[in-house]
């Protein structure tokens, strides 16, 4: 939004494609009515929503062909320029039962929540670890729901190394102060330093095991809904599709997309903005859009919001070590435990193909179905690309991915038929 | 706001207009959308978003489609994945 608004006003014609019914992404949801409208008021501005971008190629010359579906059917665009921002998904990690219905991301209930006023439990716990958890806990508690627990597994020192990476950002200080601050007036117990390791029901979620990250000061706590997040991992089928150049995550199970100062990626005509450029936020998100907007209208950069990027990419960076994804994560799985949700690949399965000595994710996909499902590997790539380098005793970035994606959502038959004459290069 | 009412496996579910399937059936209590595939063991809303799948069901006979993300139309029937 930041982008089309940045590029519209130096006088390019911008088409904006979002795959959600209101502009404005998981977080915003359409609540930020001030950019929606100027969007909806520009002259130069065609928004599409409930638009999705199945692939995109690069383009001869600059930019990029994009074949697109819309509510009235799919499309080529011919774009001489191409800005991605598509955002991220939350990551998940495998633990004892939590397959059972009432196990739930944080940003299902946040969702459920925001765009349905419903709301996900009545005794909840929220558990994983990072500062997103702040605003679902206190959020849910605001709607009448009573948080049992917000189980953190980072140790309580986690807060002050944030606290000093925040120091250079009155902003994000700010947001992040209100946060807890909620979380603190809701009453909302929080365990750090502990894990949920399972949870327990025979068709919905009954209770919870929450422990010391290694397994010691074990403890139940019934719950009908348990929220369990581990940050984010950025969605970059699309750029990859575009052959846009990476940067692997050290020890996350990520990779985002590289840019430079302009933001611009590796593939001529083609920038990135927000969390496939690297986890960070709304503010440093939309920093980027407007510096990307302004740099494919062929305009410098605003230099205020240059400082503003800066200083978000330090505070993102703050919250990236204070927030590991805590080491003992493994010892919890048991060989019953589904890693695939789709195709029901057990733990046993995973790690007899590993003990095989295949330490390539792609390879464990092919023997054992582990991401060859409807969700593509969304839920279990990242997951089993962490599995894999810990049992290979080989580095997260050298066991591959299952993020290489051709179509970012599945078409069907018909319409790549519909589509006709265009040939992918 | 106007309501909508449908089916899901044989019990009758009203919702606000404008609903997903997923939410009205998590309002009304259903928290089991089907089972797996291999291991039959109980599945609904995930992720909430649309990423997971694993929330998918049939409405009126068709394709499966991600209750997540569907919204509910007056008289619909839905089915288990």
């Amino acid at each position: 939004m930041s982008a089309a608004l940045a590029a519209a006003d130096r006088g390019l014609a911008v088409t904006l494609i979002d795959n959600s019914p209101l502009l404005g992404g998981q977080i915003w949801r359409g609540t930020n009515p001030e950019p929606v409208r100027a969007l909806g008021r520009h002259e130069r501005v065609v928004v599409e929503v409930s638009t999705s971008v199945i692939r995109a190629d690069a383009r001869d010359g600059e930019g990029a062909l994009l074949i697109v579906r819309g509510p009235a059917g799919v499309r080529v665009i011919d774009a001489p320029a191409l800005l991605l921002a598509t955002g991220a998904s939350e990551l998940s990690l495998p633990f004892p039962g939590w397959d059972l219905p009432g196990v739930v991301t944080p940003g299902a209930a946040q969702a459920l929540l925001k765009a349905h006023g419903v709301r996900i439990g009545a005794r909840v716990v929220v558990a994983g670890t990072g500062p997103f958890l702040w605003p679902v806990a206190s959020g849910l508690a605001s709607a009448g729901v009573r948080i049992v627990a917000l189980v953190e597994a980072a140790p309580v020192r986690a807060g002050a190394a944030v606290a000093a990476g925040l120091a250079g950002h009155p902003a994000l200080a700010a947001q992040a102060a209100r946060y807890l601050g909620a979380v603190a007036r809701a009453r909302i117990p929080v365990l750090s330093g502990r894990v949920i390791v399972a949870a327990h029901g025979e068709d919905r979620v009954e209770s919870v095991v929450v422990a010391r990250s290694d397994g010691s000061g074990r403890r139940e706590i019934a719950v009908d809904a348990a929220c369990v997040g581990w940050g984010f991992v950025p969605a970059v089928e699309i750029a990859r599709g575009l052959g846009c150049r990476e940067v692997a995550h050290p020890v996350r199970p990520i990779s985002t997309v590289a840019v430079d100062a302009a933001q611009r990626t590796s593939v001529p005509g083609v920038l990135a903005a927000g969390e496939i450029t690297g986890i960070g936020g709304a503010v440093k998100a939309a920093a980027e859009g407007t510096i990307a907007g302004a740099v494919a209208a062929g305009a410098e950069p605003p230099r205020r919001v240059v400082t503003v990027r800066r200083r978000a990419a330090r505070s993102a960076a703050a919250f990236d070590r204070a927030y590991p994804i805590p080491a003992g994560w493994l010892d919890g799985l048991e060989p019953a435990t589904v890693v695939c949700r789709c195709e029901d690949v057990t733990w046993q399965q995973v790690t007899d193909v590993i003990a095989d000595g295949i330490a390539d994710v792609r390879a464990i996909k092919g023997q054992v179905r582990c991401g060859m499902g409807w969700c593509q590997g969304r839920i279990c790539g990242p997951a089993l690309q962490l599995a894999t380098a810990a049992r290979a005793g080989r580095p997260v970035d050298a066991v591959g991915d299952l993020a290489t994606r051709p179509f970012a959502i599945a078409p069907t038959v018909g319409e790549l038929a519909d589509l006709g004459a265009f040939r992918p290069r | 706001m106007s309501g909508v009412t449908f089916r899901f496996e044989g019990q009758s579910i009203t919702a606000s207009e404008g609903s997903s399937i997923g939410a009205a059936l998590w309002a009304a209590g259903v928290r089991q959308l089907r089972s797996s595939r291999v291991l039959g063991r109980p599945r609904g809303i995930y992720c909430g978003i649309g990423q997971c799948y694993d929330c998918v069901v049939h409405v009126n006979d068709g394709p499966l489609v991600r209750a997540c993300i569907t919204t509910v139309t007056d008289g619909d029937v839905v089915t288990s994945g």
